[in-house]
């Protein structure tokens, strides 16, 4: 692959990688050094390039195995349980500092919640419903089937919005609660 | 109606059977300001998904390219570092190799020199040991001469009794010619 072809085709895909490695890696710098190091190997890997037939979904493949293998040398909470993902999203959402219904529509609740999530589901609602791609594609990022890829996004959605049903109802219990002791 | 209709895709949403078209139907409705009331619960979700979606990303594409570029003239660097290293472990690996083999070895021309001493000498040996052996040999062969001495009497006598037989065979001859 020459440099004019690699600037054109690779290069601007460095925005959804930078997306999809912060989402998988939750650190700016670390997300950047994941990508730093895909851009690397995908330009020596010169003319084979060519031969690929979807370089977005081939990218993304290599971001999410390079942040997996980041996160395993490094002990992070990839090894944690969903139970223990659910309970510390819940203590976070109690002590947080900002009111949760004036929060609850950013979109920092959403890439909390889903930062959240177990590795599979994050990976596959990220792409999905951010980088809105198809299942086939999906699969064949994550290496899993279709039925895999649909199990894992429709689990991924539920909790997505159980902890958003969750924050609303903390939200107006609260209130109600506020309400009750000024009367 | 329409409520209808969106709550059917949501079921088909959270079991992740709808297509890429239809979830673009709902994050549309869920950011509209038609949302049914019955339907506001969701209204965070869909619109923080496409807050979320369409934020904007910092452009890595110059400092990336400077990253490859550094790494690559590191890369090469790198490779003709360990060429030098490897060219001078290997001439320094010949060069004792040959040290080696110099050392263990006598140089040539001393070896001849040597060896030709040594042949010489025992060249010597040999002659003189065979002068000594022919000598001695010909000491031992001295009474044959006195044999021979002894015998030269007799060897004259035969002589002449050989000169006599061939004067009568000449007699012989001028005979037979006197008859003819």
């Amino acid at each position: 692959m020459l440099d004019e072809d690699f600037k054109t085709h690779v290069l601007p895909l460095s925005k959804k990688l930078l997306r999809f490695a912060f989402q998988l890696m939750q650190n700016q710098e670390e997300a950047k050094d994941v990508l730093q190091d895909i851009f690397l190997k995908l330009w020596q890997k010169g003319d084979e390039l060519q031969k690929i037939d979807n370089i977005e979904a081939f990218a993304m493949r290599m971001v999410r195995n390079r942040c997996f293998d980041v996160k395993q040398s490094k002990h992070t909470d990839s090894i944690e349980s969903d139970d223990y993902r659910d309970a510390q999203l819940y203590i976070s959402d109690k002590d947080g500092d900002t009111d949760p219904v004036e929060n609850i529509d950013s979109v920092e609740t959403i890439k909390r919640i889903i930062a959240n999530l177990p590795d599979l589901q994050r990976t596959v609602i990220h792409l999905r419903d951010i980088e809105t791609m198809e299942y086939e594609e999906i699969a064949e990022i994550t290496g899993l089937n279709i039925n895999a890829v649909r199990v894992n996004l429709s689990r991924a959605r539920k909790k997505v919005r159980d902890e958003i049903l969750k924050i609303q109802n903390y939200g107006i219990t609260e209130n109600k609660y506020i309400a009750a002791k000024v009367l | 109606m329409e409520s209808q209709k969106i709550n059917i895709l949501l079921q088909k949403y959270f079991e992740a059977e709808t297509t890429l078209e239809e979830e673009n139907e709902l994050i549309n409705y869920f950011n509209s300001d038609k949302v049914d009331e019955a339907l506001q619960n969701y209204v965070p979700l869909f619109s923080g998904l496409k807050k979320f979606s369409k934020e904007e990303i910092p452009d890595l594409s110059n400092e990336l390219m400077n990253h490859i570029i550094k790494s690559e003239h590191k890369n090469k660097l790198q490779f003709r570092w360990r060429i030098g290293i490897i060219t001078a472990v290997a001439a320094s690996v010949i060069m004792g190799l040959l040290a080696v083999n110099f050392s263990s070895h006598p140089k040539p021309s001393k070896v001849i020199a040597d060896d030709q001493r040594e042949a010489y000498e025992e060249v010597v040996k040999a002659f003189g040991y065979l002068s000594g052996e022919y000598k001695e040999s010909m000491a031992e062969l001295a009474p044959l001469k006195k044999i021979n001495e002894a015998a030269e009497p007799i060897q004259s006598g035969i002589n002449e009794v050989n000169e006599g037989f061939s004067q009568m065979k000449e007699i012989k001859k001028i005979n037979k010619e006197f008859k003819k």
